[in-house]
């Protein structure tokens, strides 16, 4: 019976062979991240239920979830949670992707998807952030509001005055609605091109050794990847649920308008740092950093994947990579104070 | 593999019967919003569990006759547990995820 539904439902076609190292953990972070976000997409269905995003009301309703609603807690907790473990997760397989240099011929499409699936988790991280509706997100939006009015054009679309309906609930329907529907399509890209072009090999075996006999033989099934991943993703689940039953994620009291005495969520620590040197850096910083994330397969146009024929490159990245945590750092221990004029 | 699918089908209805026990304990009444009887104002959740940090911003230049504001910023809370409501269901849950996952990291660990 259970065979017969396995051959209607295609899950036999899933019975193909991938590289044995698919099953280490650094190449598995991908869909540790696509299963935490099954998880946050869930636990976000739920808080729809109950999220009012009526400006007079959004951050009484997350009160509401939180104290009233039977388990609330526990689903924004999962919510919260996730989000934090996402951003590690998602993090992480980008420095591995670097490494393993996946993002080159004929993985560049495969590796766009990717950057562009990083900039909505950023998104998501910052709708989300305004529409808890404290002092924080309201300080989210303004920063958001000052952006975009200093862009110009393109930047109108975002601003107040573009439509009647207030900026928090038009952010409610980028969360709930239009990011999850470009991510959805860009995931199932992103795994199209996954699938075409197989995972990408080891760099210290090399395009040339993973012809050798040696690594075709050391293949495995592709169920045993699926598994594999249930395990992480069980795993993860574990300790979100654990974090969430610790600890409490943070939420002020109603904004008070005309003053920053906060900042954003660590993940955003390092723009915050660079603001603080230059206003501007809100504008300049992520711009760069998309601009040189989208570049890089055509800057980086050399096929060598060995790690040691990479010197520059991997310099560049890991001094980069310093750069972003030295400014978080420096995020966490700054006072938070004015910028915006 | 018969025994633990048993096992985990146990698990499964003990969960849900645990979990229903507790979600729908209180027999037929609704969910309504707290009022203030006198005024019928909606009265504000308190927020019992999460201490919060208050900043106090010096007056602006223009409002120097003012009061300081002072705003409530969010900060992390280590979860004071017997005030959250289903606590010990999302213990067992949390417990149950941590079952599922010993088992399936047993029955399909690598055998290399």
């Amino acid at each position: 019976m259970f065979e017969k539904f396995k051959e209607s439902l295609g899950i036999n076609s899933f019975h193909y062979q991938i590289p044995l190292h698919s099953n280490k953990i650094p190449y598995t972070l991908g869909g540790i991240t696509l299963i935490s976000l099954i998880i946050l997409f869930i636990s976000g269905f739920i808080l729809t239920q109950f999220y009012n995003p009526a400006v007079s009301d959004a951050n009484r309703s997350i009160l509401y979830i939180k104290d009233d609603i039977y388990l609330g807690w526990f689903v924004r907790g999962i919510h919260y949670w996730a989000v934090q473990i996402i951003t590690v997760t998602v993090s992480l397989h980008l420095i591995r992707v670097f490494m393993t240099s996946s993002y080159k011929s004929p993985r560049e499409f495969t590796w766009f998807s990717g950057v562009l699936l990083l900039s909505i988790i950023g998104g998501f991280i910052f709708t989300g952030t305004v529409l808890k509706w404290d002092q924080e997100g309201y300080e989210a939006l303004q920063h958001h509001l000052w952006v975009m009015e200093k862009i110009g054009v393109i930047g109108n679309i975002f601003l107040e005055n573009f439509s009647r309906i207030n900026m928090l609930g038009r952010l409610y329907t980028v969360h709930i609605s239009i990011l999850p529907i470009l991510f959805l399509l860009l995931l199932l890209f992103h795994l199209f091109h996954i699938k075409i072009h197989g995972i990408s090999p080891l760099p210290w075996g090399g395009e040339i050794k993973a012809k050798s006999p040696e690594l075709v033989s050391g293949m495995i099934d592709f169920t045993s990847h699926i598994k594999q991943l249930i395990k992480y993703g069980l795993f993860t689940l574990l300790l979100i649920s654990i974090l969430t039953l610790v600890i409490e994620p943070p939420l002020g009291g109603e904004p008070v308008e005309g003053v920053e005495v906060t900042k954003p969520p660590w993940m955003f620590l390092w723009l915050y740092s660079l603001e603080n040197i230059w206003v501007y850096s809100l504008i300049v910083a992520p711009s760069i950093i998309f601009t040189a994330l989208i570049l890089l397969p055509f800057v980086d146009r050399s096929s060598s994947i060995k790690l040691h024929e990479r010197k520059v490159a991997i310099v560049i990245f890991i001094i980069m990579l310093l750069t972003m945590v030295g400014l978080i750092i420096n995020g966490i221990v700054t006072t938070a104070g004015h910028h915006m004029e | 593999m018969k025994k633990y699918k048993i096992l985990l089908i146990t698990l499964i209805i003990g969960i849900s019967y645990i979990w229903l026990g507790d979600a729908y304990s209180h027999k037929g009444e609704t969910h309504k919003k707290p009022t203030n009887e006198s005024s019928e104002t909606v009265v504000e959740p308190k927020d019992n569990n999460i201490e919060q940090k208050a900043v106090t911003v010096p007056p602006v230049a223009h409002e120097e006759h003012k009061h300081p504001k002072t705003i409530e910023t969010g900060s992390f809370n280590i979860i004071q547990i017997s005030k959250k409501a289903g606590y010990n269901v999302a213990v067992i849950l949390t417990g149950f995820i941590a079952v599922i996952w010993g088992l399936a990291s047993f029955y399909w660990r690598d055998k290399r």
